[in-house]
């Protein structure tokens, strides 16, 4: 019997999806009965969420799941999956996911020392208590926190103001002014109770610029001990995994709008118009830096923009 | 229970010759790398109330205050280390070999500092590995600022590397 | 091995390593790393660097220096000394008046520190000769100031609830509210005990013959000091203002405060000279140095626990006990008591936090009411052997003070935060009221 361990951030056993994900992948596999057995140690309770990717590629972790953008230190090319109006919405992302894009990034994994064993796109919005995002006119003049570098710079080239902080400050930054508008995964932005802050939210629907990937993955020293009966059973249960996800990823989207419009926030979309002009600020912007400082960069995001 | 006696400076007698002239340098070294962390320390406050300014009265992007106070903070607790070895400062319980006395006292005072060298060894080998690994593969911090990591964590490694010098200094010294 | 047995194995190692008086930081991380190397194998060693730099790197955490920094300067203003002096002239004519204005001392001067053995020895320094001086037991003039200390971690701003606020992913803002009307009970408490223990060791300290001209002259140096103390208080009720106000981070508010109570140490108190300056940043070095690193070393003990799957053995086995919430409190209380012994009160929250909170919350307790009960058990631990923070500080200040009546006379002490923790237990309020009312 070889026990794996299993690490992500989220809350464990609170229904949150990222966590029902990892569950579901040990349970697959334990019934398997493949002489394996996945530990979960969920809410970071092993390795915090910035070491996860190291503790894998040392094989210290055998499975985690965790947003890949936070390794972006490490491979630089992982930023391109925190990267403004490169997925756009659910069912392009499901194509996206067999574009050479990730086979590309899948790369980078692999030589980094893992595997990915379940692909999974997290949506997200954004919100504001002083005008509706729509355009990137919308933003100008506001103060806004963005989730990653790539955002940071989309804004502050249309014209925000940008402060840092972790997704659990964005409530207290609302409240007082310190942030006028904000951008995080709908997850976040039902649990941490933005709606009691903002006027107006900006919904992911068919033009979302907020997407991140948010894989499980195994390391690789991992999988070289584990034999073909194993490496399978683990792969099939990755399959349940992700099929679960994209079931319930557009059904955290709805339960954003539900939640925000019954407690009285007027909830837009961004049109294709309004898509369009972002995608070409970003040209200018973090897809040029992203580009210049990453040796196969702009190859990457045409391979993203090729995808229909 | 003898910890955190607000004494400063090495006490006891010390040896002469090589022994001293070492105990001499290390001594110096790690109230250098304090006064260094004092000034990281500074720097620290000063860069949160500059952020506090630029974001609260300016209403301009803060991009790269928090990580750099995280740092400086971080490393001033590192390269602080030593010092506080040499003042004494790191508290510990000698109760029980205070209450044996003689050289029961001696033996355990003495094992319980190898123990402690033996930690700063672990942690100087992790810790240069770490920077090694960070400056050789080129990693960065992975945010806007993106500052290369080796950096950062560099103050570790050279605090571990003193803290094992100055336990050396310590054992010179005798008198555990 | 069975995680039980190995816990049990890191626990006697921990405890032998503490003993024979490895400095506590280096046993716990010593320990933790043959744990670690032990069950996983080498690679725990070589990518330790990390694993340590990544344990206390977190912005949370850079209020911890700031807030001992702003403790700092004021320490080593005459501060201390003025606010000893406006309270003697309140309270010098009251039974037992010196002592009790110690405490009192000790309170004001916790709400500008955020550290216990900082306050202890910021009023010690002044109380306890002045004390001695005018006859008060050797026992009373002590333990009033060990535990009058002990307030720092209670009265906002406090080391240990941003610890708390880190681990638990609570509010520290919130944290701090809920310590303030404990703290003044406490503080209530420690006021009523000392006036009989004065009673009772022969009526010392009773009040003092003053002279008219001496009154007058008093009350001119009593405003003049009041004067002085005034804007150091503004700034913590600034800070806290900002803090329940959620205008600010704590850490943004501890890098404003010091910021703020250095420059108030050069303007009120001509602080310019290098000297003085030196020694507020000698003093915030050496002890947060000191605290940072045992957190540290407390963060890597924990994730060795967490590794060896002890933590989740432990909280799961808890969790099925089937006992009144009560019962369980109390056994958690003793618990922490035991811990709060032998470890500094940051070691005690870094490693028994992730155990803990669960069963907390499943049980039924406020995360916030629950904060302020460890404190109060953890200030037990700071005026107890073998390792008792504030106890040091008193022999270090007052070394002709023999131990046996430092004991003895924090002791009684220790009972009355027993007493507070019974009352906190029968009105919750005290700690929730504030940061409900306050912050929603
Ligand atoms: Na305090
Ligand atoms: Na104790």
């Amino acid at each position: 019997q070889t026990t794996l361990r299993a690490s992500h951030q989220w809350p464990g056993g609170q229904g949150d999806v990222r966590d029902e994900m990892v569950q579901i992948l040990a349970r697959e596999v334990a019934e398997a009965d493949v002489g394996l057995e996945v530990q979960v140690y969920p809410g970071a309770s092993l390795f915090g969420p910035k070491e996860q990717w190291g503790a894998i590629a040392q094989g210290r972790l055998d499975i985690t799941a965790l947003p890949l953008d936070y390794a972006s230190g490490r491979h630089p090319e992982f930023s391109a999956t925190l990267m403004p109006g490169l997925v756009r919405n659910h069912e392009r992302a499901e194509r996206l996911n067999d574009s050479r894009f990730m086979d590309m990034i899948k790369d980078v994994i692999n030589e980094g020392g893992a595997r990915v064993l379940a692909d999974a796109w997290l949506a997200g919005a954004f919100a504001s208590n002083e005008r509706c995002i729509t355009s990137p006119d919308s933003v100008e003049g506001q103060t806004m926190r963005a989730a990653g570098p790539a955002f940071d710079e989309l804004l502050a080239a249309a014209g925000a103001s940008i402060a840092s902080m972790p997704s659990s400050e964005i409530y207290s930054a609302m409240q007082t002014g310190v942030l006028t508008g904000a951008n995080t995964s709908s997850g976040s932005f039902v649990s941490y109770r933005i709606y009691e802050q903002v006027t107006c939210l900006t919904r992911p629907g068919e033009n979302a610029l907020w997407f991140m990937y948010e894989p499980i993955l195994i390391s690789e020293r991992t999988w070289q001990r584990l034999n073909d009966e194993q490496r399978e059973a683990l792969m099939d249960a990755g399959q349940v995994a992700e099929e679960y996800f994209a079931a319930e990823a557009a059904g955290l989207d709805e339960t954003l709008v539900d939640v925000f419009s019954e407690n009285g926030v007027e909830v837009v979309g961004m049109s294709s118009e309004d898509y369009q002009a972002w995608l070409e600020l970003a040209q200018q912007s973090s897809y040029q830096t992203f580009a210049d400082n990453v040796p196969n960069g702009q190859e990457l995001i045409d391979a993203a923009l090729e995808v229909e | 229970m003898q910890p955190s006696k607000s004494s400063n400076g090495p006490a006891t007698a010390t040896p002469g010759g090589v022994a001293a002239a070492y105990i001499r340098l290390i001594d110096r070294l790690s109230v250098t790398t304090a006064v260094i962390a004092a000034g990281l320390l500074i720097s620290g406050v000063v860069v949160v109330c500059q952020m506090i300014f630029v974001r609260y009265i300016l209403n301009q992007s803060t991009v790269w205050q928090t990580e750099y106070t995280i740092y400086s903070i971080t490393g001033a607790m590192m390269l602080g280390a030593p010092y506080v070895l040499l003042t004494k400062g790191h508290v510990a319980v000698t109760a029980l070999p205070d209450f044996l006395g003689g050289r029961a006292r001696v033996i355990m005072l003495t094992i319980g500092r190898l123990v402690g060298l033996g930690f700063c060894l672990a942690l100087t080998y992790a810790a240069w590995y770490y920077v090694y690994e960070a400056w050789h593969l080129g990693w960065g911090t992975g945010t806007v600022w993106n500052p290369p990591l080796w950096i950062p964590i560099f103050p570790m490694a050279v605090a571990a590397t003193l803290l094992c010098l100055q336990y050396i200094a310590e054992f010179l010294r005798g008198a555990p | 091995m069975d995680p039980l047995t190995s816990g049990l194995l890191v626990v006697i190692g921990l405890f032998v390593l503490m003993a024979i008086g490895t400095p506590i930081a280096f046993a716990l991380g010593g320990i933790s790393l043959i744990a670690l190397v032990a069950s996983r194998g080498l690679p725990e060693l070589t990518y330790f660097g990390e694993t340590f730099y990544e344990s206390i790197a977190h912005f949370g955490f850079v209020a911890i220096p700031m807030f001992i920094m702003m403790g700092a300067a004021v320490a080593s203003s005459p501060t201390g000394r003025d606010l000893y002096r406006a309270l003697d002239v309140w309270l010098g004519r009251v039974p037992a008046g010196l002592a009790v204005s110690n405490i009192g001392a000790c309170s004001i001067f916790a709400a500008l520190s955020g550290s216990s053995p900082a306050t202890c020895a910021a009023i010690g320094k002044m109380g306890i000769p002045e004390m001695r001086q005018r006859g008060y037991p050797d026992g009373v003039a002590a333990g009033c100031i060990a535990a009058g200390g002990t307030l720092g971690i209670l009265i906002p701003p406090s080391v240990t609830m941003i610890v708390y606020g880190i681990a638990t992913e609570t509010s520290i803002g919130r944290l701090f509210m809920a310590g303030v009307f404990p703290g003044f009970m406490l503080a209530g408490l420690f006021i009523v005990w000392t006036i009989i223990a004065c009673r009772i060791s022969g009526g010392y300290g009773g009040s003092v013959k003053a002279g008219v001209n001496q009154v007058a002259n008093n009350v001119r140096a009593n405003l003049d000091a009041i004067r002085r103390v005034l804007p150091f208080l503004a700034v913590v009720l600034g800070i806290l203002f900002t803090l329940y106000g959620g205008v600010a981070t704590p850490s943004e508010a501890a890098g404003a405060g010091a910021f703020l109570c250095i420059l108030l140490a050069i303007v009120i108190y001509r602080m310019w000279d290098r000297q003085r300056l030196q020694l507020i940043f000698r003093d915030t070095l050496r002890e947060s140095v000191m605290i940072m690193l045992i957190i540290a070393a407390a963060e890597i003990f924990a994730f060795a626990l967490s590794s060896l799957f002890i933590t989740q053995t432990l909280a799961e086995a808890i969790a099925t006990m089937e006992v009144n919430r009560w019962v369980l409190m109390g056994i958690i209380n003793v618990f922490l008591l035991v811990a709060g012994f032998f470890l500094p009160p940051v070691a005690v929250i870094v490693m028994t936090a992730p155990i803990l909170m669960p069963i907390i919350l499943n049980a039924g307790f406020d995360p916030y009411w629950f904060a302020v009960i460890l404190t109060i058990n953890l200030e037990i631990g700071l005026i107890t052997p073998p390792v008792g923070l504030n106890l040091f500080i008193i022999n270090g200040i007052a070394p002709e003070i023999s131990l046996r009546d430092i004991l003895l006379g924090s002791l009684p002490y220790a009972l009355c935060m027993v007493l507070a923790i019974i009352i906190l237990c029968f009105f919750p309020g005290i700690a929730t009221w504030l940061p409900t009312t306050m912050m929603g």
